[in-house]
């Protein structure tokens, strides 16, 4: 239950947020994606990172037509989207704070 | 000679030796370099040591002889990149050096999980240059990939290093 209060930083959020609003990624599609907020050099970091909160999962593609390294595709879980809802909820409730202040 | 004369001598001599060796290395760094490359290479070996013996013996200026060497070195890599035709046409998947090399800096997980990727990415990108015909292009992701991997290497001991910290933290309180 307590997994379930850990909230994503910024640049996590912005790959979940990536996760949720398609099916499966490549870390390289949500580098395209995010447009400079997430680099080449951090993202398979992050994702690690992120698979191993629970938040995201991945499973290596298996397509016979691409030889060489087999690449991931990263989905987000049950968990990943639920701390992502939470974090938007902090970030609204905070920004209602500020405006009435 | 005085010894500030000697000293200036080595140190311009030394300058244009690493120049000239840095083209070499880098011609052989983008596997431009052939048989044709490695015998002007070998030249080039030769022509350093002979002007090096001219400017000790004949008392030709050093300038001369710094320029000179790196002239040759010049020369070497132009020659080298243009004489190509000595290469094997199959070269090795860009990033095998790195694959080589990952085992012994980083467990299987992160292998896996972060520098494969890095370099499955770096792949698909030099080959889909490859396939337009982007030569250039398909070099820059080489490069690029490279830089990104020791990156990855930096970004992931950080991480790691900090994790570490915030366990010892947590139960020494």
């Amino acid at each position: 239950m307590t997994d379930d209060l850990i909230l994503p930083s910024g640049k996590e959020a912005v790959a979940l947020e990536l996760l949720r609003n398609s099916r499966e990624l490549y870390g390289l599609e949500m580098v395209k994606m995010s447009e400079g907020k997430l680099s080449r050099a951090a993202i398979y970091v992050l994702l690690d990172r992120l698979e191993q909160k629970g938040f995201v999962k991945s499973r290596p593609e298996k397509d016979p037509n691409t030889p060489g390294m087999p690449r991931r595709l990263y989905s987000i879980t049950g968990a990943g989207a639920r701390s992502l809802s939470a974090r938007r909820a902090a970030e609204a409730v905070l920004l209602g704070v500020g405006q009435i202040a | 000679m005085n010894d500030h004369e000697k000293t200036r001598r080595s140190t311009l001599n030394a300058i244009s030796t690493c120049l000239s060796e840095l083209l070499v290395s880098l011609m052989i760094t983008f596997r431009s370099m052939g048989l044709g490359g490695w015998l002007v290479a070998c030249a080039m070996v030769a022509g350093q040591t002979a002007l090096t013996v001219i400017a000790m013996h004949g008392g030709v200026p050093i300038e001369v002889v710094a320029v000179g060497t790196f002239l040759v070195g010049v020369v070497s890599a132009a020659l080298g990149y243009t004489h190509a035709p000595g290469r094997s046409m199959l070269r090795p998947a860009p990033g095998s050096v790195l694959v080589r090399i990952a085992p012994f800096i980083m467990p299987k997980r992160a292998r896996e999980r972060v520098l494969g990727q890095v370099i499955a990415d770096m792949r698909v990108e030099y080959l889909d240059a490859l396939q337009v015909g982007e030569n250039w292009l398909s070099r820059w992701i080489w490069v690029r990939g490279h830089l990104i991997f020791w990156l990855a290497v930096l970004s992931y001991l950080g991480v790691s290093a900090v994790d570490i910290v915030k366990k010892v933290w947590v139960t020494s309180r």
